[in-house]
């Protein structure tokens, strides 16, 4: 006979948790570290960052956790939101990633409202690896408000109303960042893509042997 | 459909995201017809295969490591042990470069805890004043700091701590008590300045724990030899202070620490066979509960302190450091 095994949900162990069970705050941190971190570290790009991030977002659920209130949203969110203040901080601190491209408030993307037609596969004559970097930095160059609804929404798979939750803003406003920051992206990529595909070729006649 | 209608629905197309079907369809029959629209739809559509490859490549190598899970396991455990509201604050990080990675993978368990607790104990009894600068000196204090002069503080004679309770009380602060016959007082003696303005001495490069202890003794302290029973704190008294070096973290930042003030007795002669430094913040406004001044602006602030571990993981002295 099969015996249903139920694994406690979020809410279950972090009331174990808060009854003092640390059996409960493994099992939770080591269901919801791999999130926060990684959310933490696509946005800043910094290893240090993400992992104090981490640990200030388990400390500050070990301190507050009474403040979770399940009917707002889930406790994914919650860690979300609190790793979301932590980066904001430090990405304030210490300013390491100056948006290369500028937000427009005209809803255009940010070539200008030049709609180029693409000529070729944005990513395409690019191994795996540096497919996935060339991205990294891609979203990595973005504005905060629109990387963190690309990190929430296309990295980890939010709906438009957890991303909301999590960000403290409207459904509409996650869905309009979203869709300039993926026209961004496409920008970006594209500009990357044909300063490949234009790299100057060695010209012998410049050439002062 | 148009242009800037199927512009709207782009994004979800590309990101195969559910939708109305006749929106559906009519946007893919618009891609169908303008060329344009259909060269947005394929990098749209490219753009979401490149983000899901970097989701999953990530999901695959990035967690936090293993030192994250075992800080916070400390601080859960100190929390249980001590279910003060000021354990809860107590941040716990690992002591730069304790020994060998390796080596510290395998203490810091077992000794975090430790620390966590004696941290957490220190700013609940408040037993610390740490002393960076003291009034005028009493005529005792005067002398011997005419005998001392500006050199090393030598070994002096066991001032002996009266413990109040199970925890050590630091009842002087090292240099204060140099008088084995005068007993010490069993309060805290409240320093004039904040630790901004009262700042300890420096102190040798701290890039390994026992190294730490090994650079100070070599700049002429030696915590085994020295004030062994004074209840002072040799350690932060060195040469190397007194020459100015600064503590190098090892991200380059130069850190100016208070002198070690026992827990115990003979806490700063502690051997540094074995010793560890265990880094831990506390909340500046815990100060204030240690009788110490605090500046408003910066309650909310926390404050860095060492903490100096035995060999068999007890906490045997702290210091302060900004």
């Amino acid at each position: 006979m099969i015996e249903a095994h139920t694994t406690p949900g979020d809410d279950e162990l972090l009331r174990q948790m808060l009854a003092g069970s640390e059996e409960a705050f493994t099992t939770l941190y080591r269901r919801r570290q791999g999130g926060v971190y990684r959310f933490a570290l696509q946005m800043s790009g910094s290893t240090a960052i993400a992992e104090d991030v981490t640990q200030e977002v388990f400390m500050a659920l070990m301190r507050e956790a009474q403040k979770f209130d399940p009917a707002r949203g889930s406790l994914a969110a919650y860690l979300y939101g609190i790793a979301r203040h932590h980066v904001l901080r430090s990405l304030q601190k210490d300013r390491a990633h100056v948006p290369l491209v500028e937000d427009c408030d005209d809803g255009e993307a940010a070539s200008g409202g030049v709609q180029l037609v693409a000529t070729g596969d944005l990513l395409s004559d690019l191994a795996r690896g540096e497919m996935i970097e060339r991205v990294r930095q891609a979203v990595l160059a973005l504005p905060a408000h629109y990387r963190e609804v690309v990190v929430l929404c296309e990295l980890h798979e939010m709906s438009y109303a957890e991303a909301a939750i999590v960000l403290g803003c409207a459904v509409g406003t996650v869905r309009s960042r979203l869709h300039r920051a993926r026209a961004m992206l496409v920008d970006k990529l594209r500009a990357a893509r044909e300063s490949d595909a234009s790299s100057p070729q060695v010209n012998s006649r410049r050439c002062f042997a | 459909m148009n242009c800037q209608e199927f512009k709207s629905l782009m994004p979800d197309l590309a990101r195969e995201r559910l939708m109305e079907a006749t929106a559906r369809e009519s946007a893919l029959a618009h891609a169908d017809a303008c060329v344009r629209c259909a060269a947005q739809l394929a990098d749209a559509r490219t753009l979401t295969v490149g983000l899901h490859a970097f989701a999953a490549a990530s999901a695959e190598t990035e967690n936090a490591p293993a030192r994250v899970e075992a800080a916070l396991l400390a601080a859960f455990r100190a929390r249980g042990v001590n279910a003060s509201p000021a354990a809860s604050l107590v941040q716990m990080h690992p002591a730069p470069a304790v020994g060998t990675p390796h080596r510290w993978m395998r203490r810091a368990v077992a000794t975090a805890a430790t620390a966590a607790a004696a941290a957490a104990l220190l700013v609940t009894f408040g037993v610390v004043a740490p002393r960076w600068q003291t009034d005028a000196p009493s005529p005792q204090q005067a002398s011997n700091q005419q005998q001392a002069g500006k050199q090393l503080e030598k070994p002096q004679a066991a001032s002996p701590v009266a413990p109040a309770s199970a925890v050590a009380i630091l009842v002087e602060p090292p240099g204060s008590n140099d008088n084995a016959s005068t007993p010490p007082t069993a309060g805290l003696t409240v320093a004039k300045n904040t630790m901004r303005h009262s700042v300890g001495r420096r102190v040798a490069a701290r890039s390994r724990t026992s190294a730490v202890v090994r650079a100070e003794r070599g700049s002429g302290v030696a915590p085994e030899n020295e004030s062994a029973a004074s209840g002072r704190a040799p350690v932060a008294a060195s040469n190397g202070a007194s020459n100015g070096a600064a503590a190098a973290t090892n991200d380059g930042e130069v850190e100016i620490a208070t002198e070690f003030m026992p827990l115990v007795p003979g806490g700063t002669s502690t051997s540094t066979e074995g010793a560890q430094l265990v880094r831990v913040e506390l909340p500046r406004s815990a100060l204030a509960s240690m009788g110490l001044p605090l500046n408003v602006e910066s309650s909310s602030e926390r404050v860095k302190a060492d903490v100096l571990l035995g060999e068999d993981g007890m906490a045997r002295a702290i210091r302060f450091v900004r």
